[in-house]
């Protein structure tokens, strides 16, 4: 090498010297594989407070939720206690 | 189409912390990147690469807000799609909140967290130390992906075996690094670390954590140099031996680009992102010159070195701090000659002696299994 090289040659020179493994470190690499259809691989969309959990399921446990209320509100037993159907005492 | 490069961000300058050591001088120019900058940046990284890795430096990066980071991953996903980039933020840890935490296991980003656990003897002027204590505990809480990365000077080297087992002790994964004598380093002489001790407390603790079969987490650079050790070539991840040149770049707040995110001198700029109409032209400028002939000088002084093909003469940046880029022998050059032949010859031996592997850590265990069931998973020698 001679410093009048041109940058290429030095380029080529330095990856000459250079033995890192070229079947792992450069030409197989793969990006990281994740689970595509993991939830960490989901932007955040959730309002404050929300993390990536959120979205769609917290909407449909949210719903399931009230269902439940509603339904259990509906059979309370007349003592006023508990629900006749759960027995949670509303 | 080239296969993979690794781009440090610095999206600022600025810093809360000012730690004594810091590459960066202090005075630093404190504007955010300009989103545009960044998303130029993908661009033309898209234009030649089909993988990348963002590691966002500084600075301390996360004075740019959560808005600026949900921006520049959704510019990431525009160009690369979901699944093509890797990001790590490395971060003193002092703005972390839960929030951001939970924002960056969302988007799969590592977190690295530069943190001695309140060893770091006057590194970090102000750091609430408890505060990061709690950040640490809830991140191993929640199993998620970050590092410890402690800095190992002059005045806490007697306190490293305090360092390694706070964390290995909770269950969070640690890299040590000696102190570089660059930037604000240079400015507090306190701060000057023997290498020769270095390398020595660093072997000691090697043997430690290798020969505890209960340790839960790899350590750094352990575990990287057992695997170059197995493998016989220089790991990737491992960048001041990754023969880093024209694979890695740093792109700064107003769009320069340097090789190195080190801090390195003027005289290595490669150019202005912005300026540029592809990152090929980065790697045909007069910077990318200015760096390549003193390494390749080097490299040409080390090539009889026993350890040569492993560290491939070591960084060109460490070695310009030890006083002279072209010449090997330094500071860097011997911690890493001490440390990694010592791990060299450990490994050799388990191979040659094959030993009962219960009294060995985890990470041992499964790069000598590996080896021993399929040596060409990790040996490139042989199936080239």
């Amino acid at each position: 090498m001679s410093d009048d090289s041109s940058t290429q040659e030095l380029v080529q020179q330095y990856n000459t010297q250079s033995s890192t493994n070229p079947t792992v470190a450069r030409d197989n690499y793969k990006g990281p594989t994740p689970r595509a259809d993991s939830w960490e691989s989901q932007a955040h969309h959730g309002g404050p407070m929300c993390y990536g959990c959120c979205g769609t399921k917290c909407l449909v446990a949210f719903i399931g939720i009230v269902v439940v209320l509603v339904v259990c509100c509906s059979y309370v037993s007349q003592d006023g206690q508990c629900c006749s159907i759960c027995y949670w005492p509303f | 189409m080239e296969q993979f490069i690794t781009v440090i961000v610095k999206p600022t300058l600025d810093c809360n912390i000012k730690c004594r050591h810091c590459y960066h001088s202090t005075g630093c120019d404190s504007t955010l990147m300009d989103i545009s900058t960044f998303e130029r940046t993908v661009k033309l990284v898209k234009d030649s690469y089909r993988f990348t890795r963002f590691i966002w430096h500084g600075g301390e990066p996360i004075l740019a807000p959560q808005s600026f980071y949900k921006e520049a991953f959704s510019i990431e996903k525009k160009y690369f799609g979901k699944n093509a980039c890797e990001n790590t933020i490395q971060t003193n840890g002092s703005l972390l909140n839960q929030r951001f935490i939970e924002f960056c296991k969302s988007n799969r980003v590592n977190l690295g967290i530069s943190y001695e656990g309140g060893f770091g003897n006057g590194l970090r002027p102000g750091l609430d130390e408890k505060y990061i204590d709690s950040m640490v505990e809830y991140m191993v809480k929640k199993q998620h992906m970050f590092l410890i990365s402690a800095t190992i000077h002059g005045g806490n080297i007697d306190k490293i075996d305090n360092i390694y087992e706070k964390f290995t002790g909770m269950g969070a994964s640690l890299s040590l690094n000696p102190v570089i004598d660059l930037g604000r380093a240079k400015d507090n002489p306190d701060l000057h670390l023997d290498p020769d001790m270095f390398a020595e407390r660093m072997i000691s603790l090697f043997e430690r954590w290798a020969k505890d079969p209960n340790v839960k987490v790899p350590v750094l650079p352990f575990f990287p140099y057992v695997i170059t050790a197995m493998d016989g070539y220089a790991n990737i991840s491992d960048c001041p031996h990754a023969s880093c040149l024209t694979k890695w770049i740093c792109v700064y707040p107003n769009g320069d680009v340097y090789p190195c995110g080190k801090a390195c001198p003027p005289e290595y700029r490669l150019g202005n992102i912005n300026e540029v109409s592809s990152i090929g032209e980065l790697f045909d400028s007069d910077g990318i010159r200015n760096i390549l002939i003193p390494s390749i000088k080097r490299r040409d002084a080390c090539k009889d070195c026993s350890i040569y093909q492993y560290c491939n003469g070591g960084c060109t940046i460490d070695a310009l701090t030890d006083g002279d880029a072209t010449a090997p022998g330094g500071a860097s050059c011997r911690i890493y000659k001490a440390l990694f032949s010592h791990i060299k010859d450990f490994v050799d031996d388990i191979m040659a002696t094959k030993p009962d592997m219960s009294g060995y850590n985890g990470f041992i265990k499964d790069v000598v299994l590996g080896k021993l069931i399929n040596p060409q998973i990790i040996d490139g020698q042989s199936i080239q």
